[in-house]
């Protein structure tokens, strides 16, 4: 007999890793969706947002604003975000170059980055993981049944929403949420439209790294930031991706969500099987569903 | 240009058995000087087959294959399990059983995998790297998990070495690897320039062309993935013979990631690419694990060989060679 | 902040060499205890003055670098006090780091270390994945080698049977299980439950795996095994999850008693921070083997009170007690004044692996009346005790397990300690390894299941219902 209880703090898990999941899963779409570029970077745009947050962002606030709830909760993933963006700027004439270039000129260009990524964390904040879990700690937990919750998680899981809802508005409202649906179709044709689409790509870039960022950023708190940890998201990432459907906007949601319940479930039922399962269910949707579970389509 | 490309997948075979002959020359002086180096030339020689497989799969047939990682793991693991579970150290017939079960699961994979080409191809192979690597991790009872098996030294033609120092025994181990790579270049020369490897570089260059002038694709996609697996098995059971040790992570993606980067490195249209790279590639690795920001060093590598010499290092070689030799025809 | 300059003068007075001395002395006369000291050699040869080189190999990044690090700064300290006061036998002892990573990279680094720094002895390893990857490479390569940690039971039990070259100085790995259990039996009374409902979450390798054994089988024979249930097991990959939220609802949705555990270095903190968001430690004690031995400081900041501390059955720094063992006062404000935080085990470890080696070397040159060769070291190592800032150290001389090292493990109650800003272990209770380990001779056959003597001694010697300590 499972409770209520349980039930719910279940549901609150799969979206909490949903969440998660889609901050990173949804930039790694875009660049492909547009740029046709597999930027095995990406989970070191997440890493980058968790490092500054642990060894930047909450110190800031802190000797700023003092060891109170609300500050903590948004400015620290801010400043993760931005940082990320500067950093986005600072490879983006890569992806210019890599854009039209073959799949192992990508592959090969954004496997390096990452590595170099990975070295640079260890120059700036040293070997051991961090962690900066003030906000974490303070927002406390809520009473479910014979359960807690902490309430952290249930901010980062508001905050994805709320970011869904704002990207949508961007993609589907605005007009370089249009050129870059378009792009994402027929970027000559676009091109050949008047549109900049140097500019469109550039949106693209800063737009994935500010997601990852902020990803990075609103996750850090609850858990900690290692190095090594892009090399182990990387592939999770992809995973994702890979069931949702490549370049799907949807599909991120998708992916993230189908990968977050077969963790729960596996850990449920058959812990041991944790790792291999989801890839097992990849290889199943490459095989019969090579679109992905996101309805194949685009947007 | 076609030209001269055309001759750089067939001619090779002479250039690659002369820098075979200088690296086991100097390959006891360079053991003597510094024993650590002399290691770094037995990883580089027992990775050149897997770097022929993965070429003849990547440069000739133009499947970019994410996913190595799995094959050597196969082939390690064969290695591994013949050692632990049946007590054979003989290490021909660890060769043997790497070829046997490495074509088995090639064939199994591939029949589904070669459906795709570009990156659904490489993620695929990706996937399912992952879940053999997943297998290996967490079947603990059979695999001894990330503590992997450890083999006692290997025996060759039926003689013992576990009485030798170790220097001799990893003598022995660098020149059966290199006698073995030697076969191993030859017969993918004869590969690839026969009419199975003129047939794959056409569809390679050709998708449409080539189906419409009646080659069964799928099936010639089928065989190169096969062959390739074999090949990199068999590193695979040489890697566990030179480390005595098979963990999980031979399987990992980040094998996969070597194995890429070192053909690359090499140059992927030229038959000599896998042996210049494999070894370029060791020597980088080392020279950079000598820092402490090695992974820095290693991804500054990566993208200044991609962006600057986009042919590997054997195609600037050989143009350079050629210049040479041309500038000279014309002074004589 | 008094307390702490307080000491600090404390250590100047120290200065001239108490550790070294303490250690060296009581070590001379442990190791002719019982048998007449031969009569030194008439001539002695010189000393060469060229410096003697020691090989570190340390996790520097990632999950384990809160062992690595002040494994490495053991190494260090012991070394710059040998230096300070002149080295051994007038050799000064430089030292090269490198790091300790994955088993095959780890043997290579391993390699290089022996074969192109040519060092002359080495000190390293955490991980049990490690040392019985590199243990047989050491005994290939003949290069004397202590192994801090990776203290799994396969590596002298079946992997290197019979080392010359390698010795090991952490305790046992079974030790480790034992003792928590113990401790969390003695300390948490639950020999007078009638029923205890356990889970499990170790990491998914030897380590875990052997510590998921141990303390299953101790909790079974002294408890009895109809009055234990196993409710729930998980084993996430070693630093490979950092979410731990869907295990800690399991863990909880399955309602047991005790929650034994084996997570270490990073995951360790991951899990008890985000399971005290869930509220995990209201409903359990959890009985970790090992989340007290590394980097306090960083690894139990703020865990919950009232919990079992394990030390890796091995040392916190509060034990032995100051006044009582000077020994371990002295040690804790040298390393606090080089590296500005406390010891633990991993430093320990390194540090009398350091000081091994001189007292067997300066030993050796005692009798022969020459810098010894690397079998006479091997010849003084073996069968000695030393005092370490644990307490006695023992290095067995014979199978089962030669060349292993033992000492007296302590376990205790996790208490916030606002004079040093972290949880330290309360409660001592110190579980004597004799009554825990595979004695000296014991002509048993590993368990098949486990894999190890040790849980074949326990299944066949210990009487069930009964605690043995």
């Amino acid at each position: 007999m499972i409770e209520l209880g349980e039930v719910v703090v279940r549901i609150y898990n799969i979206f909490f890793g949903t969440s998660v999941l889609f901050l990173i899963a949804v930039g790694l779409n875009l660049i492909y969706g547009v740029m046709r570029i597999v930027n095995l970077t990406h989970p070191a745009f997440f890493t980058l947002g968790c490092y500054t947050v642990a060894g930047l962002g909450v110190g800031i606030v802190i000797s700023l604003l003092g060891t109170s709830l609300t500050p903590l909760l948004i400015i620290p993933p801010l400043i993760a975000a931005l940082i990320v963006v500067i950093a986005s700027l600072i490879v983006f004439p890569l992806f210019i170059y890599m854009s039209g270039k073959g799949d192992e000129v990508q592959l090969l260009v954004t496997y390096g980055l990452l590595l170099i990524f990975e070295d640079v964390f260890r120059l700036i904040w040293g070997v051991e993981p961090l962690r900066a879990s003030q906000a974490y700690e303070m927002a406390g937990s809520l009473i479910v049944g014979e359960y807690l919750i902490p309430v952290y998680n249930i901010y980062v899981i508001l905050s994805a929403l709320i970011l869904v809802l704002l990207l949508w508005l961007l993609l589907f409202k605005t007009k370089i949420g249009i050129l870059i649906r378009a792009s994402s179709m027929d970027i000559e044709m676009t091109a050949a439209l008047g549109a900049d689409v140097k500019k469109v790509l550039l949106v693209t870039v800063l737009l994935a790294g500010f997601l990852a960022g902020l990803g990075g950023g609103l996750y850090l708190p609850s858990a900690s930031v290692m190095l090594g940890m892009s090399v182990e998201l990387l592939v999770l990432a992809f995973v994702v991706v890979v069931i949702g459907g490549l370049g799907s906007f949807l599909g991120s949601f998708v992916g993230s969500f189908i990968v977050s319940v077969l963790r729960t479930i596996t850990l449920m039922l058959f812990p041991e099987l944790e790792l291999a399962l989801i890839y097992i269910v990849a290889i199943l949707i490459l095989t019969f569903k090579p679109e992905g579970l996101g309805g194949g389509r685009k947007w | 240009m076609v030209e001269r490309l055309k001759k750089a997948f067939g001619d090779d075979l002479r250039s690659n058995f002369i820098l075979l002959a200088i690296i086991a020359v100097i390959y006891p002086a360079i053991y003597a000087i510094s024993p650590g180096w002399g290691i770094v030339l037995g990883h580089g020689i027992t990775w050149i087959i897997a770097l022929l497989g993965f070429n003849l799969l990547f440069g000739y047939t133009g499947l970019l294959s994410f996913g190595h990682a799995l094959f050597l793991g196969i082939g390690a693991y064969t290695a591994g399990f013949m050692y632990k579970y049946l007590g054979i150290n003989s290490i021909e017939l660890h060769i043997l059983g790497s070829i046997l079960s490495s074509a088995v699961v090639a064939l199994a994979i591939g029949l589904v995998v070669v459906r795709y080409t570009r990156i659904f191809f490489a993620i695929f192979m990706l996937a399912i790297a992952q879940v053999f690597w997943s297998l290996y991790y967490k079947f603990y009872w059979i695999t001894g998990g990330t503590d992997g098996i450890k083999m006692a030294r290997f025996s060759i033609l039926g003689i013992s070495l576990e009485h030798l120092d170790f220097t001799t025994y990893h003598h022995i181990y660098f020149y059966f690897t290199t006698f073995l790579t030697t076969i191993l270049i030859y017969l993918m020369w004869r590969i690839v320039n026969s009419p199975f490897g003129l047939t794959l570089k056409a569809i390679r260059d050709n998708e449409v062309r080539a189906k419409f002038i009646g080659i069964d694709i799928y099936k010639m996609r089928l065989y190169a993935f096969i062959i390739s697996a074999i090949y990199a098995g068999i590193t695979g059971a040489l890697v566990a013979n030179h480390h005595r040790l098979v963990t999980p992570d031979i399987a990992y993606w980040t094998t996969s990631g070597k194995v890429v980067f070192a053909t690359l490195l090499g140059g992927t249209r030229i038959f000599i690419g896998p042996l210049i790279g494999s070894f370029i590639f060791h020597v980088i690795e080392s020279f950079a694990m000598r820092f402490i920001y090695w992974q820095l060093i290693m991804g500054a590598f990566i993208i200044a060989i991609v962006i600057l010499m986009p042919g590997g290092i054997a195609q600037i070689l050989r143009t350079f060679v050629e210049s040479i030799r041309h500038s000279g025809r014309i002074g004589g | 902040m008094s307390g702490k300059t307080g000491r600090r003068d404390f250590l100047k007075g120290l200065v001239g060499g108490l550790v070294a001395g303490a250690v060296v002395g009581v070590a001379g006369t442990e190791l002719y205890r019982g048998i007449a000291a031969p009569p030194p050699p008439a001539v002695k040869e010189p000393v060469p003055t060229t410096p003697i080189k020691a090989g570190i190999q340390a996790y520097l990044t990632g999950g384990g670098a809160i062992w690595g690090k002040p494994m490495m700064q053991g190494a260090v300290l012991a070394i710059e006090e040998i230096n300070e006061r002149g080295g051994i036998l007038g050799r000064k002892i430089e030292y090269v780091v490198k790091p300790e990573t994955s088993p095959e990279e780890t043997v290579r680094e391993y390699r290089t270390l022996v074969l192109d720094e040519k060092i002359d002895f080495y000190v390293g390893l955490i991980s049990s994945s490690n040392t019985p990857a590199v243990g047989p490479v050491a005994e290939e390569l003949q290069k004397l080698s202590f192994f801090v940690d990776g203290c799994t039971d396969f590596l002298f039990e079946s992997v290197v049977p019979d080392p010359r070259f390698c010795f090991r100085i952490t305790n046992i790995q079974s030790a480790d299980g034992i003792s928590a259990a113990l401790g969390a039996i003695k300390l948490l009374n639950l020999m007078e439950k009638d029923k205890v409902r356990i889970a499990h979450i170790h990491p998914d390798y030897a380590y875990g795996r052997n510590a998921h054994a141990h303390m299953q089988i101790t909790f079974e024979k002294v408890l009895g095994k109809d009055r234990v249930e196993v409710v729930y097991e998980a084993f996430p990959g070693l630093f490979k999850v950092t979410d731990f939220t869907p295990y800690i609802t399991e863990i909880i949705a399955s309602k047991p008693d005790i929650l034994a555990s084996s997570l270490w270095g990073a995951d360790v903190v991951n899990f008890y921070k985000q399971a005290l968001g869930y509220g995990l430690f209201d409903k359990m004690k959890f009985v970790s083997c090992i989340a007290h031995a590394a980097s306090p400081a960083e690894a139990v900041k703020d865990f919950p009170d009232g919990h079992i501390a394990g030390v890796h059955a091995n040392y916190f720094f509060l034990y032995p007690e100051w006044d009582k063992y000077p020994i371990n006062k002295a040690f804790v404000e040298n390393y606090y004044k080089r590296w500005g935080t406390y010891p633990d085990s991993p430093a320990e470890g390194a540090y009398v692996a350091v000081y091994m080696y001189k007292t067997a070397v300066e030993k050796a040159y005692e009798v022969l009346g020459k810098w010894p060769e690397v079998d006479d070291i091997i010849k003084m190592l073996e069968g000695m005790t030393i005092y370490g800032p644990a307490g006695p150290i023992h290095i067995r001389a014979r199978k089962p397990n030669k060349h292993q090292c033992y000492k007296d493990g302590i376990v205790g109650l996790s208490k916030y300690d606002p004079r040093y800003g972290f949880s330290v272990l309360t409660n001592p209770v110190v579980i004597p390894i004799s009554r825990i380990t595979v004695p000296e001779g014991w002509e048993g056959t590993p368990d098949p299941k486990a894999g190890t003597l040790a849980y074949s001694w326990i299944r066949e010697t210990w009487k069930e219902g009964v605690l043995p300590v």
